[in-house]
């Protein structure tokens, strides 16, 4: 089955999704899979207006990330709630 | 537990190191305050600008050394913080360390727990908020938990002081046990064992003191950075293979921090129920609000209008009370007192001594308002939803969100505006952000300004006020521009920030946190601030105790060439901009001394206007609104960075500007022929 790979900046509010790879540098990698980013992780998009930073919440936990960030997280799409 | 109490007096021990471990907002801090209460030393780790906080208490005749580390979220070199808090396990091994976790947030806190096992250290965990979990539809079984994890767990509630005790005793008997523990550690994934096992083999024996193989092999497989030139020092033979290895294992990282939360997922699958689905939470409720693009603003203005407000009215009313009641008849009695000591010795205690220290003491009711309000804002977590809310407007400078607050407070005074920055956990930009709050005009600095545009603009001087506010601001975005490209290279740190769970404030924890940013302040600003008055006031005595013949009107005089170039053709004036350096509001006082009235006198404006053209006049606001920082300024500047260069670049950095805007706005001025 095969699903939709999409940044997460590109996620509309409420989206579940789950985490496939990351194109940023090593440090922000780390950064992110030690807050739960892992591969496979579920996250759902909490608020994504458009423009500037977007709010994640993984593991229980509520991330905030700037666009440019998100844009660098790609996630596979799983459903809209 | 009282059965424990008597094992542990049967080993007597003179004192023991407990670690205070854990992720930020766990309540960390306020179990530290809860336990050593006052009986804290707060000062910096030698050599860094990350604070560090010691205390201590007794219990069954042990003295236990508590040491806060920094709140990390792992251990892994991508921090100063993470770097400080694994080489003080590594290096002073503590006897227990204590990791605090948030129970509404389970698997995310254990992940500091997964790696503080690999550091092999006696570890017990304190289960904080249990009843914010209970709150959010969430049972965390201890004893499951304990059975799992095989390390001691105590469930705490730091904010309503519940389960400290039990907490610190079960560190104390771990401590004095015999029995080594040997809890359950997280394991790598079996695709990366053969490799791990390599890297461990290809190091044995030249790992050097006093750091363990096994985790240096399992952090060199993390990529870790420091560990990588310390292994690539220790064993220059084995490293090319190692760095083979590594590079072909570059993705690992993926697996070990998966395979970690894999093993939390274990640990806590039969340790925690949901006897409900989570409610709708209070968190969500008030996040429809706090994070509303459009309604987040007005209340974060609404919440910084309030912090003005108290400023004012709760604030300003006691630093005028301390004036008049204290430091003005203090300063009546000594002069009498001194009647028969020569003059100069009863001018430096009354103007000098009692005037630094006045301006020293004057700050604390206005530090006290800012910082109540920010603990607050950050105790509740408000704070990461304001950053979150500004992020966006505050790029363009290669600054986030976090940084707008400690500028926007500048606004009221500078001193609290440095101070704040402690918020900013990036260092640079934190660094960045001190550079710019002198640029935001501050309380005294508008005082000044409104004092003299109605007599230098008449019914323009609303106008011109507005536009000096505005062009502070722009040159604060285009200065933080230019630092941003030409000294930070541009560098931009990711804005990855926890937006933690709102929970009510603690009031220990805000007393603590005011009267430790008090104190700091006393400490190593109160003294260099007593220091520089003392020096401008000499220059301003020496050598005959008159002002006019002065060395400070000396200096005035000499730098009267470079006046001219901002149509500032009176020596008076300059020296009036020089005296601001002690205290900005002093421009008004030293004015009043030079053209010989009284501070106070309507007339004196008018005055001082009648000597200036407009062009001058406009061009002595621009450089007084942009003159470099006051002394107190400066001093906290010097204790938030532990930097005297970077002090000495914040003085020449905003001289050069304001004397550059300020000659530029006069000759502009005099090529379009415009108030001449």
């Amino acid at each position: 089955m095969q699903r939709e790979l999409k940044s997460l900046s590109d996620l509309v509010t409420g989206t579940h999704a789950l985490i496939h790879h990351f194109s940023g540098g090593k440090e922000f990698k780390n950064r992110l899979l030690v807050l739960g980013f892992t591969i496979g992780a579920e996250v759902v998009v909490r608020q994504n207006l458009g423009s500037g930073p977007i709010i994640v919440s993984v593991k229980d936990s509520l991330v905030a990330l700037g666009r440019g960030e998100a844009e660098k997280v790609v996630a596979e799409v799983l459903n809209k709630d | 537990m009282t059965e424990l109490k008597q094992n542990s007096s049967a080993h007597p021990r003179n004192s023991i190191t407990v670690a205070l471990a854990g992720q930020p907002n766990v309540g960390k801090s306020t179990v530290f305050n809860m336990l050593t209460g006052l009986n804290q030393h707060v000062g910096n780790w030698p050599g860094k600008t990350v604070e560090f906080k010691t205390g201590e208490l007794v219990l069954n005749e042990t003295l236990i050394h508590l040491v806060d580390l920094p709140g990390t979220y792992s251990l892994t070199a991508n921090s100063e913080e993470e770097r400080i808090a694994r080489d003080f396990i590594i290096r002073e091994k503590p006897d227990v360390v204590i990791a605090i976790v948030n129970a509404a947030l389970l698997e995310r806190n254990l992940y500091l727990v997964a790696e503080l096992l690999a550091l092999d250290v006696p570890i017990v965990l304190g289960l904080n908020m249990i009843d914010v979990a209970n709150q959010q539809g969430l049972r965390v079984e201890v004893n499951v938990l304990e059975a799992a994890l095989r390390v001691p767990v105590v469930p705490i509630i730091a904010s309503k002081n519940q389960g400290l005790m039990e907490l610190i005793e079960a560190a104390q008997n771990l401590a004095e046990s015999q029995v080594p523990l040997a809890p359950n550690r997280p394991d790598i994934r079996p695709e990366r064992r053969p490799v791990l096992e390599e890297i461990r083999t290809l190091i044995t024996g030249q790992v050097p003191q006093p750091y363990h193989e096994d985790w240096v092999a399992l952090k060199l497989l993390e990529g870790d950075s420091e560990v990588m030139e310390m292994v690539e020092r220790a064993a220059p033979k084995a490293w090319p293979r190692i760095q083979a290895l590594l590079s072909q294992h570059e993705d690992a990282i993926l697996d070990i921090t998966g395979g970690r939360y894999e093993w939390i997922a274990r640990m806590v699958r039969a340790a925690v129920v949901r006897p409900r689905p989570g409610p709708i939470v209070l968190t969500d409720r008030l996040d429809r609000i706090a994070t509303h693009p459009f309604w987040g603003l007005v209340l974060l203005l609404g919440i910084l209008g309030m912090v003005f407000w108290l400023t004012y009215h709760a604030a300003m009313p006691i630093v005028e009370w301390l004036d008049s009641a204290i430091f003005i008849p203090l300063a009546n009695v000594v002069s009498i007192a001194l009647a028969n000591a020569p003059l100069w010795f009863s001018s430096l205690v009354v103007d000098g001594l009692i005037g630094g220290v006045g301006t020293v003491l004057t700050f604390l009711p206005i530090l006290i308002v800012f910082f109540t309000v920010l603990g607050i804002l950050e105790d509740t977590g408000y704070l990461a939803r304001a950053a979150y809310v500004m992020d966006r407007f505050m790029h363009w400078m290669g600054l986030h969100g976090r940084s707008f607050l400690p500028l926007f407070l500048g606004f009221g005074c500078n001193i609290p505006a440095v101070m704040g920055t402690r918020i900013i956990e990036d260092r640079r930009a934190r660094l960045l952000t001190i550079l710019l709050v002198p640029l935001v005009p501050c309380t005294a600095r508008l005082a000044v300004v409104s004092f003299l545009t109605p007599a230098f603009f008449g019914t323009g001087a609303a106008l011109v006020t507005w536009l000096l506010v505005i062009g502070n601001l722009t040159l604060l975005v285009l200065v933080g521009i230019a630092i941003n490209r030409l000294l930070f290279k541009g560098a931009h740190t990711a804005f990855i920030m926890e937006i933690p769970l709102y929970h009510v404030p603690n009031a220990r924890t805000i007393g603590l946190y005011v009267w430790q940013n008090i104190l700091a302040f006393l400490k190593k600003a109160g003294v260099l601030i007593v220091l520089i008055s003392t020096i401008v006031w000499a220059f301003s005595w020496l050598p005959d105790g008159n002002v006019n013949n002065s060395l400070l009107a000396g200096l005035g005089r000499w730098l009267e060439p470079l006046g001219r170039l901002m149509g500032l053709n009176d020596w008076r004036l300059i020296v009036a901009l020089l005296t601001s350096f002690v205290a900005k509001e002093n421009t008004i006082a030293t004015l009043g001394v030079l053209y010989g009235m009284g501070e106070q006198s309507v007339g004196l404006a008018a005055r001082v206007g009648a000597t200036l053209t407009p062009a001058a006049g406009l061009s002595f606001l621009v450089v007084q609104m942009l003159f470099i920082p006051c002394v107190a300024t400066i001093a906290v500047i010097k204790q938030e960075t532990a930097s005297w260069k970077w002090t000495a670049f914040s003085v020449v950095l905003l001289l050069a500007i304001s004397l550059i805007v300020g000659v530029g706005v006069y000759q502009l001025a005099a090529l379009l022929n415009w108030g001449m």
